[in-house]
């Protein structure tokens, strides 16, 4: 998810996506791993690599997200927002257990 | 620091083509291997030039990396079939049959006999040149662990060494027939022989230059 959403902002090759997924303090184990990833996504129709000539030297990958992978994107993004929400939560009422209030973990059945 | 740019250069250039020989083996076509291989070479380069290891791309099993990949990517089977095939004459035969051929060579012109015995032990040195054969071939993969090619060269001769030596000394404790003839045969079949390894060495030669 987090791969698709780097490249609907913009079209980018490996080495770029194992950086920008870094510098928001997701590092994969070892980085050779996203090209797996990049060839499954490639081969469900998300995404396309394409070869980009340089001056520099020989052409580089870039890869790029297509509709489908948009769609992908959009679905996963709401699932992921459902998830958050609930853990959040959860994670939030347990910690107003332990700010003062009643540690009783019965629920409270008295007619108000 | 040239000498270790040499040095980085070459680990990364035999790790490529030891993923790279893995994946024709798989069956993952020409095209797509070769685009990936220029993938590979530019992350390590760009990984390297930013003081990563090569570790740290490929993790600790590089082969486990490439099988990964080769996964993911539509491979046949029939390809690699071909592969192993093609390995099998132009790598395995070839060092083989000049190995029968100079054995047999010796046998007629130094010990003077006109018949050369193929026995046991001439399959069992078969077996070892297949093996060094692909430990050679998949040296490579150690470039993550193992710095200079020369190492690497060693630590899979060392491999090779150990295995050879505890096949070799199971087959004597257990009073295996090493020296049992399988067939006989004359010199014109040494000389068939040691042309038929020239031609296939000439072909390998052929065909290792046609694919660079």
């Amino acid at each position: 998810m987090c791969l698709l959403a780097l490249l609907a902002r913009q079209p980018c090759y490996g080495y770029e996506i194992v950086q920008q997924l870094a510098q928001h303090g997701l590092d994969l184990v070892s980085e050779g791993s996203i090209y797996p990833l990049l060839s499954r996504l490639q081969q469900h129709g998300s995404i396309e690599g394409y070869l980009v000539p340089s001056t520099e030297g020989p052409r580089r990958k870039y890869y790029r997200l297509l509709p489908a992978g948009a769609k992908q994107l959009e679905q996963w993004q709401a699932e992921w927002e459902t998830f958050a929400f609930a853990v959040e939560h959860i994670l939030k009422g347990e910690s107003s257990h332990g700010n003062g209030r009643s540690t009783d973990t019965t629920a409270d059945l008295r007619p108000h | 620091m040239e000498m270790v740019d040499q040095q980085i250069q070459q680990r990364i250039s035999d790790l490529i083509n030891a993923c790279a020989g893995y994946w024709e083996l798989r069956g993952i076509p020409q095209e797509r291997r070769n685009e990936m291989r220029l993938e590979l070479e530019q992350h390590l380069e760009q990984a390297v030039c930013d003081g990563k290891s090569l570790e740290a791309v490929v993790g600790p099993n590089p082969l486990a990396f490439a099988e990964s990949w080769a996964k993911e990517t539509p491979h046949h089977f029939s390809r690699g079939f071909n592969i192993i095939i093609r390995w099998l004459i132009f790598d395995w035969l070839t060092y083989a049959l000049l190995f029968l051929s100079l054995i047999a060579l010796f046998e007629h012109l130094v010990l003077r006999s006109s018949s050369f015995p193929f026995s046991l032990v001439h399959v069992v040195a078969f077996v070892f040149i297949g093996l060094f054969a692909l430990l050679q071939t998949w040296a490579g993969f150690l470039s993550p662990h193992v710095r200079s090619r020369e190492n690497r060269l060693m630590l899979t001769f060392g491999i090779y060494a150990v295995v050879s030596l505890l096949v070799a000394l199971v087959l004597r404790l257990t009073d295996a027939p090493l020296h049992m003839v399988i067939f006989r045969w004359d010199w014109p079949l040494t000389l068939l022989l040691t042309v038929s390894a020239g031609i296939l060495f000439g072909l390998k030669f052929w065909f290792t230059r046609g694919k660079r």
